[in-house]
């Protein structure tokens, strides 16, 4: 698919481009979770891990571990810096069968409230009526963001392969149960993370492909991101800024962040097999971007509706767009908000605007924290370079790239530093 | 004096192909005067600035004719432009006494050029959230005359001190 908007993008020099790829990562830069609310969370989880583990009986066995956003880095914090942020954790008990019915379901998440009730560090942290699927636990708050877990029990869906690695079964209340694979997707979606990109070798861009190496149990760090993750992470921010907008009609259905973050990784691997050559991350992002509605598929129907699919790659089964069909304003409101946030990164990155103009329209639409991050990206790029003596001089402007050639600026001082 | 105004003039040349510059008679003298556009970056404003040199014992003078950056800021005034009730005269350097950022030796091609550019950078930045990123000192209400005054005053002060 060609996205219009991104003619006059395409168009931009290779140093313009890293230079907007630049200002991109730095939208997302102010939504992360810190290093240290990241350990503190990895640390609170566990123990409830080791406490229920002691329980005994179905649950000694219990592992627990982050799925969703903060499994993958690509969790954003709410626009609202007062609210809580939600973390989903799933808790897999192996030698437990799965409820097939709605009060076997209501049972197992009543007694996981019990059993969290009884302990005295948790007693008054869960909350006493079941999630569908999770109980929840607040946890309060870390470096001023408060944090709320999710824990969503799972079990095998075959008693002979018992693993988390598996596929499982998540009880829930209105439907008994529901087939699942949260493990699985996870790992997908780092391993695209992880997929090679072809680098031009003129480009100075690297991935760190190897954070993603091994079996990694705990929470990613999310200091050093991959593409993939800025472009999932910045797209459901603008989703969000995109919902509370009070005269979009499709507020209510919006996107959710598992189809966001699904078709950013099909189009990512996707680009990835191209065995395309990049001269920069720009040009991978906008690929990705465009190719993201190519993996929804769709099928008219005898009575001239369309079925639509978004699979997940995890669990084949599963179709992330299953209401889609019956709710026509699902399907519309996606291609609405593609629309948006195709024009709008267009109309942030448009030239000779203004450094002003862009912080603005970064606000619009990323929020503040996002607007903060452009803001202090483009105070220490010129305040770095001066006090290393190398502001870049060009005749047709201070390009931000690293420009080998550059002419270092003397030091000097707006009316003194004394 | 005229060979020092045409070694800055030839240096801009040299560097800044778009920009138009002559050497003329002013009141009290001959002067350089040069026009370019600069953009501080690609997702700024272009903007045409004007620089004044009267030679030796004098600063270069720098002026943006275009946008005009008063208009832009609704009528506000950066904390460091000189005071102007025209265009803007942005501050780039502090010179008094032996302290001095620029001397006649710098090219203005490789000094008061970039540092315009920086100083729209942080101006546009300033035009963000009001806060000034670029550092250095207030000028205060004086006009650039005024200043100029003070740095010309500074000098003669160690030569008074002597006798």
């Amino acid at each position: 698919m060609q996205v219009q908007g991104f003619k006059s993008l395409r168009q931009l020099s290779a140093s313009d481009k890293e230079f907007c790829f630049e200002m991109i990562s730095h939208i997302t830069s102010n939504l992360d979770l810190t290093e240290t609310q990241l350990s503190q969370l990895k640390t609170a989880y566990r123990a409830i891990g080791s406490y229920l583990a002691n329980q005994g009986g179905e649950l000694a066995e219990c592992h627990i571990y982050a799925q969703g956003s903060v499994g993958i880095g690509t969790s954003v914090k709410p626009i609202d810096e007062d609210s809580d942020m939600d973390i989903d954790l799933v808790l897999h008990l192996p030698s437990q069968h799965y409820p097939t019915t709605t009060d076997e379901a209501n049972e197992l998440l009543f007694n996981l409230i019990r059993v969290l009730k009884d302990s005295q560090r948790y007693g008054d942290k869960i909350e006493n009526v079941p999630k569908r699927r999770c109980v929840t636990l607040q946890y309060g708050g870390i470096e001023g963001q408060g944090f709320h877990m999710d824990i969503t029990p799972s079990m095998p869906e075959d008693m002979d392969s018992p693993n988390h690695k598996s596929k499982v079964r998540v009880a829930d209340i209105k439907d008994a149960n529901s087939p699942s694979h949260p493990y699985g997707y996870r790992k997908w979606f780092r391993s695209a993370c992880s997929k090679e990109i072809r680098w031009n070798r003129k480009s100075n861009y690297r991935s760190n492909s190897d954070i993603y190496a091994g079996t990694v149990e705990p929470l990613p760090g999310q200091g050093r991101k991959t593409v993939l993750q800025i472009v999932v992470q910045l797209l459901k921010r603008h989703r969000d800024m995109w919902k509370q907008n009070k005269q979009n009609v499709y507020g209510d259905c919006a996107p959710i962040s598992i189809i966001i973050t699904t078709l950013a990784g099909l189009a990512y691997e996707k680009c990835s097999n191209s065995n395309k050559e990049y001269q920069n991350p720009f040009d991978l992002m906008l690929d990705v971007l465009e190719e993201m509605p190519n993996f929804i598929s769709h099928q008219y129907q005898s009575n001239g509706t369309v079925k639509y699919t978004i699979r997940n790659p995890a669990l084949p089964t599963e179709n992330f767009a299953d209401k889609w069909h019956e709710k026509p304003m699902l399907p519309q409101a996606f291609k609405a908000w593609y629309t948006q946030v195709t024009e709008d990164l267009a109309k942030l990155l448009e030239l000779d605007q203004g450094l002003d103009k862009t912080i603005e329209r970064s606000r619009e639409m990323f929020g503040s924290q996002a607007a903060r991050g452009i803001q202090a990206k483009l105070a220490n790029t010129l305040t770095e370079r001066r006090a290393k003596n190398r502001a870049v001089v060009s005749s047709i402007g201070l390009g931000v790239s690293n420009a080998a050639t550059a002419t270092p600026v003397p030091k000097h001082n707006f009316y003194g530093d004394v | 004096m005229c060979h020092h105004l045409q070694r800055q003039l030839n240096a801009l040349q040299k560097r800044y192909h778009g920009g138009k510059g002559r050497i003329l008679k002013g009141k009290t003298g001959l002067k350089l005067e040069w026009r370019q556009v600069l953009q501080p970056s690609r997702l700024s404003r272009e903007y045409l600035i004007l620089v004044k040199w009267a030679g030796l014992g004098c600063i270069p003078e720098v002026e943006v004719l275009s946008p005009n950056l008063r208009d832009l800021a609704g009528g506000k005034r950066s904390p460091h432009e000189f005071f102007s009730k025209e265009n803007t005269k942005p501050c780039l350097m502090f010179n008094s006494g032996s302290s001095k950022d620029w001397v006649p030796s710098m090219l203005i091609a490789e000094s008061i050029i970039p540092w315009t550019q920086e100083w729209l950078w942080y101006w546009e930045l300033w035009l963000s959230d009001g806060e000034w990123r670029g550092g250095g000192v207030h000028p205060g209400e004086l006009t650039i005359e005024q200043y100029m005054d003070q740095i010309n005053n500074s000098h003669h002060q160690p030569a008074n001190k002597g006798k």
